[in-house]
């Protein structure tokens, strides 16, 4: 019986730097260098790596821009060599690191199904005979003999899609390429993809987008600057990519206890163990200027000081002349610190300024200042206004959510400022989000706000009951 | 190497298309094309006989127009195969960044381009030479040696300009100067005799002087080239060749790297 290899790829220790110098260069100033031993040092985007892919598995890549996927890609397609360790291939590869890579706007669709299936590798009989199916597959059978520049970039993205999945590839590698395209496109895509899996092919993918990630890989890579991070199943794989790899500039994850805060860019997402316990915009700031409201996730935020329980963050809003500074910190006890500064460059008016949480609907009961009762259904409505449950001034809060759910602690949240201008309100959000909010917000007046620094809240989520 | 061209050659299939993708670049249509290339060497022709035609009549033992024009086609295609391929690889930065192919096909179908239009030059010029009287006998088989030298000088150069210019800056106006220079110390429009003595090496070890030489040998004196002539060009042409060739061979596994 001959021997039938096991592995489509093997990659052994593989390494790529790129010099610094890369690219065009004056002759003389190369020369110059030489002549003084002047090297730049070169930089790593692969490190290092070494992974197996089986026949017909599918591996999916994922990591932060930057960390080597894109390099990773181009040295298994074979489109660049490694610096050092080698890259052992079995069977027939096609790479698609770009869609309509190699069409050219000159020729017609026809001419470039030719040229383009001839670059990958297909023989001129092979296109010849799945012509119509190619020109099917990407919609384009009218467009045949029209020229490729009066196309779409969608047509362009659906024309090298197509002719890469008639090559009858053994290896299919794909850079990022199932995020183009229109959504009917996208999902034909994945249905061709999955017909790969079954017939038995190996795919090797890069995709941000971990949804598909998860659901279309048999194993994950993740890469951190250049090296293999893990690789394993999808689940705990993606999971790990949260908890390290994106925890850089504006992401950060604070934990004490059971007790689990997620910082990303503007929101504050609370886990209890594995229960996630808000929804939603989560725990946010917003402020309306006019007829806009400007919510906290949609400025820009980068982390100015980080330790495992504590954040200090600045986010800067976009049309507006102001940035707001969050200290986020988890005290003993299941007590979540929020302290919110808003910085104001010019003069500015809010009409509106409030902190929120949105918890989970499983909250459907409150108590406040010895009121209690239940938050009721989500109201189906015509307006966008969400629906005031129950308000009272702060100085006489906490607020409480509590469920009848055990698996969900109760949650009390209280303002320590800036005093007697807020109210604490609970809120039922529209029928679509379906959430339970804690707010504070303050009071009618002050609207006008001159350039400098104030206090915009702070207070406490206290998680669980200690009396 | 000889391992790769024998994958060049399996590939011949896309240097086809390529060289089809070149020509519908610059011309749009072959038909096109071939005009085009009649007009602008009779038109080369015409200024150039206008110009030095009535001063170098008597020096000449052919008609001027038919002498210059044995020179001109086969330096035509060596020239523009040059000048056109430097920029190749820059050009078709796209493909070569994200598809692995033979990297070497891509100066190849510029050279293959320019191959087509030297075959339709010559095609012109056989209606000139029947009318002038001069009849084929075996001395033309003469003319593949110096087409054979030419492509293989023409690739060669292609393929090192090409790869170097990824590199190197310098090397698209060097080439453009190069190129001007070569072009007076090739004896195309003036005959070889006319140079002096003292500078009388230059076209001994020009090869392009020396595949004129060939050209003219064959077409219109209708006798076999001198050795020494035949050897230095398809000798030079070779050495060219190789050492191109082998430069993109040893420079394209990372050329993807450096093309931008």
């Amino acid at each position: 019986m001959p021997h039938i290899p096991s592995n489509a790829l093997v990659l052994d220790s593989v390494s790529k730097l790129y010099s610094e110098s890369g690219g065009r260069r004056l002759m003389l100033a190369s020369a110059f260098d030489l002549l003084r031993g002047r090297r730049r040092p070169p930089r790593r985007a692969l490190d290092g790596v070494s992974f197996t892919v089986p026949r017909g598995a599918t591996l999916g890549i994922i990591g932060a821009n930057g960390s080597g996927k894109s390099t990773l890609l181009r040295v298994i397609s074979g489109v660049t060599v490694p610096t050092t360790g080698t890259v052992l291939r079995q069977g027939r590869l096609v790479g698609l690191l770009e869609l309509g890579a190699g069409f050219d706007d000159r020729l017609s669709t026809r001419d470039n199904i030719f040229l383009n299936g001839a670059l990958i590798g297909m023989r001129r009989d092979v296109v010849t005979k799945s012509m119509d199916s190619i020109l099917d597959f990407a919609e384009l059978r009218d467009f045949a003999d029209a020229p490729m520049h009066t196309f779409s970039s969608g047509m362009v993205v659906r024309l090298g899609f197509a002719v890469a999945m008639h090559a009858e590839a053994d290896v299919l590698l794909f850079d990022e390429v199932l995020a183009v395209g229109d959504l009917a496109f996208q999902a034909k895509c994945f249905r061709a993809i999955e017909r790969c899996r079954t017939e038995g092919k190996t795919i090797v993918f890069v995709s941000h987008d971990l949804y598909a990630v998860r659901n279309v890989s048999d194993s994950v890579l993740l890469l951190h600057k250049g090296r293999v991070e893990a690789q394993g199943s999808p689940p705990e794989v993606i999971q790990r990519y949260w908890s390290t790899v994106l925890c850089e500039d504006s992401l950060a994850i604070l934990e004490r206890g059971p007790l689990r805060v997620v910082f990303e860019n503007g929101q504050l997402t609370l886990w209890h163990g594995r229960k996630p316990l808000t929804k939603g915009f989560a725990g946010y700031t917003s402020v309306r200027n006019f007829v806009r409201w400007h919510e906290s996730d949609k400025a820009t935020w980068s982390i100015s000081s980080r330790s495992d329980t504590r954040i200090v963050a600045v986010g800067k809003y976009l049309g507006l002349p102001a940035t707001q500074e969050w200290l986020v910190e988890i005290k003993p006890d299941n007590v979540l610190a929020w302290e919110v500064w808003m910085n104001v460059h010019q003069e500015v008016r809010f009409e509106r300024e409030q902190a929120s949480f949105m918890f989970c609907e499983a909250y459907d009961c409150f108590s406040a200042a010895g009121h209690s009762g239940s938050m009721g259904q989500f109201r189906r409505m015509v307006s966008d206004d969400w629906q005031e449950i129950y308000s009272i001034g702060s100085e006489r809060g906490p607020v409480e959510l509590s469920s009848s759910d055990p698996e969900l602690p109760v949650i009390r949240f209280a303002s320590a400022g800036p005093a007697d201008t807020q109210l604490l309100r609970l809120v039922n959000s529209d029928d679509n989000f379906r959430g339970r909010l804690v707010q504070a917000l303050r009071k009618p007046g002050s609207e006008s706000k001159s350039p400098g620094r104030y206090l915009f809240f702070t207070g406490t989520l206290k998680i669980g009951d200690a009396t | 190497m000889r391992a790769r061209i024998r994958q060049a050659f399996q590939w011949r299939h896309l240097i086809l298309l390529m060289t089809l993708r070149e020509f519908k670049r610059r011309y749009l249509s072959i038909g096109a094309a071939l005009a085009f290339t009649f007009v602008v060497s009779v038109g080369s022709l015409l200024v150039l006989s206008a110009v030095f035609g009535r001063h170098f009549e008597g020096q000449v033992s052919a008609p001027y127009p038919l002498f210059v024009f044995c020179g001109l086609i086969p330096w035509a295609f060596l020239q523009s195969s040059v000048s056109q391929s430097v920029d190749s690889f820059r050009a078709n930065a796209n493909l070569v960044r994200k598809i692995s192919f033979p990297r070497e096909l891509v100066p190849l179908s510029v050279v293959s381009v320019n191959l087509v239009v030297m075959a339709s030059s010559l095609a012109t010029l056989l209606p000139f030479l029947l009318y002038y009287g001069y009849h084929p006998n075996l001395a033309w088989l003469w003319l593949l040696v110096a087409i054979l030298s030419v492509v293989l000088l023409g690739t060669g150069l292609a393929m090192l300009l090409s790869i170097l210019s990824v590199h190197f800056i310098e090397i698209r106006p060097a080439t453009e100067l190069g190129i001007m220079l070569w072009f007076y110390a090739t004896p195309i429009f003036y005959p070889a005799s006319i140079v002096p003595p003292d500078l009388a090496w230059i076209p001994r070890i020009n090869p392009a002087a020396r595949v004129a030489e060939i050209a003219r040998c064959a077409l219109l004196f209708r006798v076999a080239p001198p050795l020494e002539s035949v050897l230095v060009a398809v000798g030079c042409s070779l050495l060219v060749f190789v050492a191109g060739y082998a430069l993109v061979l040893r420079l394209s596994a990372t050329l993807a790297d450096h093309v931008n």
